[in-house]
Protein backbone atom coordinates (compact mmCIF):
# COMPACT_ATOMS: atom_id res chain seq x y z
CA UNK A 1 0.00 0.00 0.00
CA UNK A 2 2.89 2.32 1.10
CA UNK A 3 4.68 1.41 -2.35
CA UNK A 4 1.49 1.87 -4.53
CA UNK A 5 0.92 5.78 -2.33
CA UNK A 6 5.20 6.18 -3.13
CA UNK A 7 4.25 5.11 -7.31
CA UNK A 8 0.87 7.22 -7.35
CA UNK A 9 3.35 10.85 -5.65
CA UNK A 10 6.29 9.91 -8.44
CA UNK A 11 3.53 9.56 -11.37
CA UNK A 12 2.39 13.10 -10.30
CA UNK A 13 5.43 14.89 -10.83
CA UNK A 14 6.66 12.97 -12.86
CA UNK A 15 3.24 14.49 -15.55
CA UNK A 16 4.65 17.69 -14.18
CA UNK A 17 2.75 18.70 -11.30
CA UNK A 18 4.27 18.90 -7.99
CA UNK A 19 4.47 16.85 -5.14
CA UNK A 20 2.82 17.32 -2.20
CA UNK A 21 5.85 18.34 -0.36
CA UNK A 22 6.65 21.03 -2.57
CA UNK A 23 2.71 22.79 -2.61
CA UNK A 24 3.65 22.49 1.37
CA UNK A 25 6.64 23.90 1.11
CA UNK A 26 5.54 26.63 -1.15
CA UNK A 27 2.34 27.60 0.99
CA UNK A 28 4.40 27.81 3.68
CA UNK A 29 7.16 29.98 1.96
CA UNK A 30 9.45 27.70 2.36
CA UNK A 31 10.24 26.54 -1.39
CA UNK A 32 13.26 27.86 -2.80
CA UNK A 33 12.75 31.41 -5.00
CA UNK A 34 12.75 29.33 -8.17
CA UNK A 35 10.58 26.73 -7.31
CA UNK A 36 8.14 28.80 -5.80
CA UNK A 37 7.29 30.89 -9.22
CA UNK A 38 6.73 27.38 -10.74
CA UNK A 39 4.56 26.18 -8.92
CA UNK A 40 2.88 29.64 -8.59
CA UNK A 41 2.15 29.75 -11.84
CA UNK A 42 1.34 25.80 -12.12
CA UNK A 43 -1.16 26.47 -8.94
CA UNK A 44 -2.69 29.00 -11.59
CA UNK A 45 -3.56 26.77 -13.80
CA UNK A 46 -4.40 22.96 -12.69
CA UNK A 47 -7.78 22.74 -10.47
CA UNK A 48 -6.63 19.46 -9.31
CA UNK A 49 -3.11 20.85 -7.44
CA UNK A 50 -4.99 24.52 -6.62
CA UNK A 51 -7.41 22.20 -4.67
CA UNK A 52 -4.48 20.05 -2.86
CA UNK A 53 -3.49 23.48 -1.77
CA UNK A 54 -6.43 24.95 0.19
CA UNK A 55 -7.02 21.64 1.38
CA UNK A 56 -3.46 21.87 3.14
CA UNK A 57 -3.71 25.42 3.86
CA UNK A 58 -6.92 24.35 5.87
CA UNK A 59 -5.28 21.19 7.34
CA UNK A 60 -2.67 24.06 8.66
CA UNK A 61 -5.11 25.86 9.62
CA UNK A 62 -6.65 23.14 11.95
CA UNK A 63 -3.07 22.12 13.14
CA UNK A 64 -2.79 25.34 14.84
CA UNK A 65 -5.86 24.89 16.56
CA UNK A 66 -4.35 21.18 18.37
CA UNK A 67 -2.83 20.90 21.23
CA UNK A 68 -0.05 18.59 19.98
CA UNK A 69 2.69 20.34 22.30
CA UNK A 70 2.37 20.94 25.41
CA UNK A 71 2.34 24.62 27.20
CA UNK A 72 5.32 25.27 30.02
CA UNK A 73 3.19 26.48 32.35
CA UNK A 74 3.57 29.97 34.40
CA UNK A 75 6.86 31.04 36.17
CA UNK A 76 8.48 27.94 34.35
CA UNK A 77 11.35 29.58 33.16
CA UNK A 78 12.41 31.67 36.11
CA UNK A 79 12.28 28.47 38.18
CA UNK A 80 14.26 26.78 35.74
CA UNK A 81 16.74 29.72 35.01
CA UNK A 82 17.62 29.93 38.76
CA UNK A 83 18.05 25.63 38.83
CA UNK A 84 20.17 26.03 35.76
CA UNK A 85 22.52 29.27 37.47
CA UNK A 86 23.14 27.00 40.36
CA UNK A 87 24.27 24.14 38.10
CA UNK A 88 26.56 26.87 36.31
CA UNK A 89 28.20 27.62 38.93
CA UNK A 90 28.85 24.43 40.24
CA UNK A 91 30.31 23.75 36.69
CA UNK A 92 32.45 26.68 36.86
CA UNK A 93 33.95 25.21 40.38
CA UNK A 94 34.21 21.55 39.10
CA UNK A 95 31.78 19.99 40.95
CA UNK A 96 28.63 18.17 39.89
CA UNK A 97 25.32 20.40 40.36
CA UNK A 98 24.22 21.27 43.23
CA UNK A 99 20.70 19.39 43.17
CA UNK A 100 22.22 16.59 41.72
CA UNK A 101 25.16 16.14 44.66
CA UNK A 102 21.92 16.81 47.24
CA UNK A 103 19.95 13.85 45.33
CA UNK A 104 22.88 11.69 45.32
CA UNK A 105 23.22 11.74 48.83
CA UNK A 106 19.54 10.95 49.54
CA UNK A 107 19.86 8.23 47.57
CA UNK A 108 22.92 7.20 49.28
CA UNK A 109 20.74 7.05 52.56
CA UNK A 110 17.99 5.79 51.15
CA UNK A 111 19.24 2.32 49.32
CA UNK A 112 21.16 1.81 52.73
CA UNK A 113 18.31 1.66 54.66
CA UNK A 114 16.82 -0.30 52.31
CA UNK A 115 19.68 -2.47 51.99
CA UNK A 116 19.92 -3.39 55.74
CA UNK A 117 16.28 -3.54 56.19
CA UNK A 118 15.16 -6.15 53.46
CA UNK A 119 16.59 -8.28 50.27
CA UNK A 120 19.36 -6.77 47.82
CA UNK A 121 16.88 -7.71 45.28
CA UNK A 122 13.96 -5.80 46.62
CA UNK A 123 15.96 -2.77 47.93
CA UNK A 124 17.12 -2.63 44.13
CA UNK A 125 13.63 -3.22 42.75
CA UNK A 126 12.61 -0.24 45.57
CA UNK A 127 15.16 2.15 44.45
CA UNK A 128 14.67 1.66 40.54
CA UNK A 129 10.45 2.03 41.13
CA UNK A 130 11.32 5.24 43.25
CA UNK A 131 13.76 6.78 41.67
CA UNK A 132 14.10 5.41 37.74
CA UNK A 133 17.05 6.42 36.08
CA UNK A 134 19.37 7.09 38.92
CA UNK A 135 18.98 3.77 40.77
CA UNK A 136 21.11 2.17 38.34
CA UNK A 137 24.23 4.50 39.30
CA UNK A 138 23.59 4.32 42.87
CA UNK A 139 23.65 0.96 42.85
CA UNK A 140 26.66 0.85 41.84
CA UNK A 141 27.78 3.65 43.65
CA UNK A 142 27.09 2.39 47.27
CA UNK A 143 28.83 -1.00 46.13
CA UNK A 144 25.67 -3.29 46.72
CA UNK A 145 26.07 -4.57 43.37
CA UNK A 146 28.72 -7.43 44.12
CA UNK A 147 26.39 -8.84 46.68
CA UNK A 148 26.22 -8.45 50.74
CA UNK A 149 22.96 -8.07 52.77
CA UNK A 150 20.20 -10.33 53.40
CA UNK A 151 19.67 -12.33 50.41
CA UNK B 1 -1.57 34.86 -5.65
CA UNK B 2 1.10 35.66 -3.82
CA UNK B 3 -0.96 37.40 -1.70
CA UNK B 4 -3.24 34.73 -0.88
CA UNK B 5 0.31 33.02 -0.14
CA UNK B 6 0.77 35.20 2.90
CA UNK B 7 -2.57 35.12 4.32
CA UNK B 8 -2.36 31.48 4.51
CA UNK B 9 1.33 30.96 5.81
CA UNK B 10 0.30 32.51 9.01
CA UNK B 11 -1.51 29.82 10.29
CA UNK B 12 1.51 28.51 12.62
CA UNK B 13 4.00 30.24 14.49
CA UNK B 14 6.64 31.93 12.10
CA UNK B 15 10.47 31.58 13.01
CA UNK B 16 11.34 34.15 15.07
CA UNK B 17 14.69 36.79 14.08
CA UNK B 18 17.32 34.93 12.21
CA UNK B 19 19.65 37.17 15.46
CA UNK B 20 18.13 35.20 17.72
CA UNK B 21 20.12 31.76 16.60
CA UNK B 22 23.07 33.30 17.46
CA UNK B 23 24.89 33.43 20.54
CA UNK B 24 24.90 36.88 22.38
CA UNK B 25 28.85 38.61 21.37
CA UNK B 26 30.00 38.66 25.29
CA UNK B 27 33.19 36.34 25.63
CA UNK B 28 31.53 34.86 29.10
CA UNK B 29 30.02 31.52 27.80
CA UNK B 30 27.70 31.88 31.10
CA UNK B 31 26.56 34.69 30.11
CA UNK B 32 25.84 33.33 26.52
CA UNK B 33 24.06 30.43 28.39
CA UNK B 34 21.97 32.02 30.31
CA UNK B 35 20.66 34.68 27.37
CA UNK B 36 20.39 31.26 24.92
CA UNK B 37 18.32 30.11 27.70
CA UNK B 38 15.68 32.92 27.75
CA UNK B 39 15.30 32.73 24.52
CA UNK B 40 15.09 29.29 23.79
CA UNK B 41 14.39 27.05 27.13
CA UNK B 42 10.22 27.31 26.70
CA UNK B 43 10.32 25.97 22.74
CA UNK B 44 12.76 23.57 24.13
CA UNK B 45 10.95 21.87 27.04
CA UNK B 46 7.47 21.63 25.00
CA UNK B 47 9.46 20.00 22.26
CA UNK B 48 10.85 17.84 24.69
CA UNK B 49 7.46 17.41 27.13
CA UNK B 50 5.63 16.84 23.34
CA UNK B 51 8.55 14.12 22.82
CA UNK B 52 8.50 12.09 26.32
CA UNK B 53 5.29 13.25 27.99
CA UNK B 54 7.43 13.19 30.87
CA UNK B 55 7.26 16.56 33.00
CA UNK B 56 11.03 15.79 35.25
CA UNK B 57 12.71 14.45 32.29
CA UNK B 58 11.57 16.99 29.58
CA UNK B 59 13.04 19.39 32.15
CA UNK B 60 16.21 17.63 32.84
CA UNK B 61 16.81 17.22 29.18
CA UNK B 62 16.60 20.75 29.08
CA UNK B 63 18.48 21.28 31.80
CA UNK B 64 21.68 19.06 30.57
CA UNK B 65 21.35 20.24 26.86
CA UNK B 66 22.33 24.16 28.46
CA UNK B 67 24.82 22.41 30.54
CA UNK B 68 26.62 20.87 27.08
CA UNK B 69 26.47 23.90 25.73
CA UNK B 70 28.41 25.78 28.40
CA UNK B 71 31.02 22.73 28.04
CA UNK B 72 31.03 23.38 24.26
CA UNK B 73 31.61 26.75 24.73
CA UNK B 74 34.00 26.94 27.76
CA UNK B 75 35.98 24.38 25.44
CA UNK B 76 36.68 27.00 22.79
CA UNK B 77 34.19 25.25 20.07
CA UNK B 78 31.65 27.62 18.60
CA UNK B 79 27.46 26.84 17.98
CA UNK B 80 26.58 28.21 14.56
CA UNK B 81 22.79 27.42 14.39
CA UNK B 82 22.39 27.25 18.17
CA UNK B 83 18.52 26.24 17.63
CA UNK B 84 18.89 22.75 15.83
CA UNK B 85 22.27 22.34 17.95
CA UNK B 86 19.86 22.33 21.12
CA UNK B 87 17.56 20.08 19.91
CA UNK B 88 19.79 17.55 18.87
CA UNK B 89 21.10 17.50 22.06
CA UNK B 90 18.02 17.08 23.70
CA UNK B 91 16.70 14.50 21.31
CA UNK B 92 20.49 12.65 22.18
CA UNK B 93 19.41 12.77 25.66
CA UNK B 94 16.37 11.45 25.68
CA UNK B 95 17.85 8.69 23.82
CA UNK B 96 20.05 7.87 26.58
CA UNK B 97 17.53 8.36 29.18
CA UNK B 98 14.78 6.04 27.20
CA UNK B 99 18.21 3.62 26.72
CA UNK B 100 18.74 2.99 30.33
CA UNK B 101 15.07 3.24 31.57
CA UNK B 102 14.92 0.19 29.19
CA UNK B 103 17.94 -1.32 30.90
CA UNK B 104 16.51 -0.49 34.54
CA UNK B 105 12.77 -2.74 32.98
CA UNK B 106 15.20 -5.45 31.63
CA UNK B 107 16.57 -6.01 35.47
CA UNK B 108 13.25 -5.25 37.03
CA UNK B 109 10.62 -6.57 34.71
CA UNK B 110 8.29 -4.48 35.98
CA UNK B 111 8.68 -0.89 34.85
CA UNK B 112 8.47 -2.52 31.34
CA UNK B 113 5.11 -3.78 32.31
CA UNK B 114 3.77 -0.61 32.78
CA UNK B 115 5.13 1.13 30.06
CA UNK B 116 3.09 -1.64 27.75
CA UNK B 117 -0.17 -1.03 30.10
CA UNK B 118 0.62 3.05 28.96
CA UNK B 119 1.16 2.06 25.13
CA UNK B 120 -1.57 -0.31 24.61
CA UNK B 121 -4.30 2.56 26.46
CA UNK B 122 -6.88 3.60 23.96
CA UNK B 123 -6.14 7.31 22.62
CA UNK B 124 -8.09 9.96 24.76
CA UNK B 125 -8.36 12.80 22.14
CA UNK B 126 -8.14 13.66 19.04
CA UNK B 127 -4.27 14.85 19.85
CA UNK B 128 -3.52 11.42 21.15
CA UNK B 129 -4.87 9.76 17.54
CA UNK B 130 -2.98 11.81 15.44
CA UNK B 131 0.45 11.16 17.63
CA UNK B 132 -0.37 7.56 17.43
CA UNK B 133 -0.61 7.55 13.45
CA UNK B 134 2.18 9.52 12.81
CA UNK B 135 5.78 8.21 12.60
CA UNK B 136 8.49 9.17 15.18
CA UNK B 137 10.19 11.59 12.56
CA UNK B 138 6.54 12.82 11.10
CA UNK B 139 5.54 13.39 14.54
CA UNK B 140 9.03 15.31 15.95
CA UNK B 141 8.93 17.69 11.98
CA UNK B 142 5.41 18.39 12.95
CA UNK B 143 6.18 19.09 16.69
CA UNK B 144 9.31 21.70 15.73
CA UNK B 145 6.87 23.10 12.76
CA UNK B 146 3.86 23.92 15.29
CA UNK B 147 6.90 25.69 17.62
CA UNK B 148 7.90 27.82 14.57
CA UNK B 149 10.77 26.33 13.50
CA UNK B 150 11.84 26.61 9.26
CA UNK B 151 12.19 23.90 7.77
CA UNK B 152 15.96 24.50 7.27
CA UNK B 153 15.87 23.72 11.19
CA UNK B 154 14.30 21.03 11.41
CA UNK B 155 16.36 19.53 8.84
CA UNK B 156 19.59 20.44 10.64
CA UNK B 157 17.87 19.07 13.76
CA UNK B 158 16.99 15.91 12.98
CA UNK B 159 19.81 15.38 10.25
CA UNK B 160 17.58 14.93 6.92
CA UNK B 161 16.80 17.14 3.97
CA UNK B 162 15.16 20.31 3.48
CA UNK B 163 13.15 18.46 1.09
CA UNK B 164 12.74 15.68 3.00
CA UNK B 165 11.41 17.57 5.84
CA UNK B 166 8.75 18.83 3.08
CA UNK B 167 7.71 15.33 2.55
CA UNK B 168 7.41 14.29 6.47
CA UNK B 169 5.24 17.29 6.85
CA UNK B 170 2.86 16.68 3.60
CA UNK B 171 2.39 12.99 4.36
CA UNK B 172 1.58 13.87 8.22
CA UNK B 173 -0.89 16.33 6.89
CA UNK B 174 -2.77 13.76 5.33
CA UNK B 175 -2.78 11.38 8.23
CA UNK B 176 -4.27 14.65 9.92
CA UNK B 177 -7.00 15.34 7.46
CA UNK B 178 -7.62 11.47 7.39
CA UNK B 179 -8.01 11.93 11.62
CA UNK B 180 -10.37 15.00 11.10
CA UNK B 181 -12.79 13.62 8.33
CA UNK B 182 -13.43 10.73 10.44
CA UNK B 183 -14.27 12.80 13.16
CA UNK B 184 -17.87 13.04 14.19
Amino acid sequence: MRVLGKLAEWWIVLRGHPGDGQILAYIEDEAPARAAVRIEAHLATCQRCAGRAAEMRQSLQALSGLRLVPESGEGWIEREAARLNMALAAEVRGQPAHSDAIADDLLRALLGRAYESCSRTRARETAALLLGSRAVEAVARTGMAGGGGRK
Amino acid sequence: MSEERDANSLALPQAPDVGSDALCESGDPAQQVQSAFHLHADTLYRFAMAECRDAELARDAVQESFLRLFRHLSGGKRVRHLRPWLVRVVLNVLRDEARRSLREAQVIGQLQASQDQMAAAEPSDLEDRIRQLLSARERQCIELRVLGYRYEEIADALGIRCGTVACLLSRAMRKLESVRRAQP
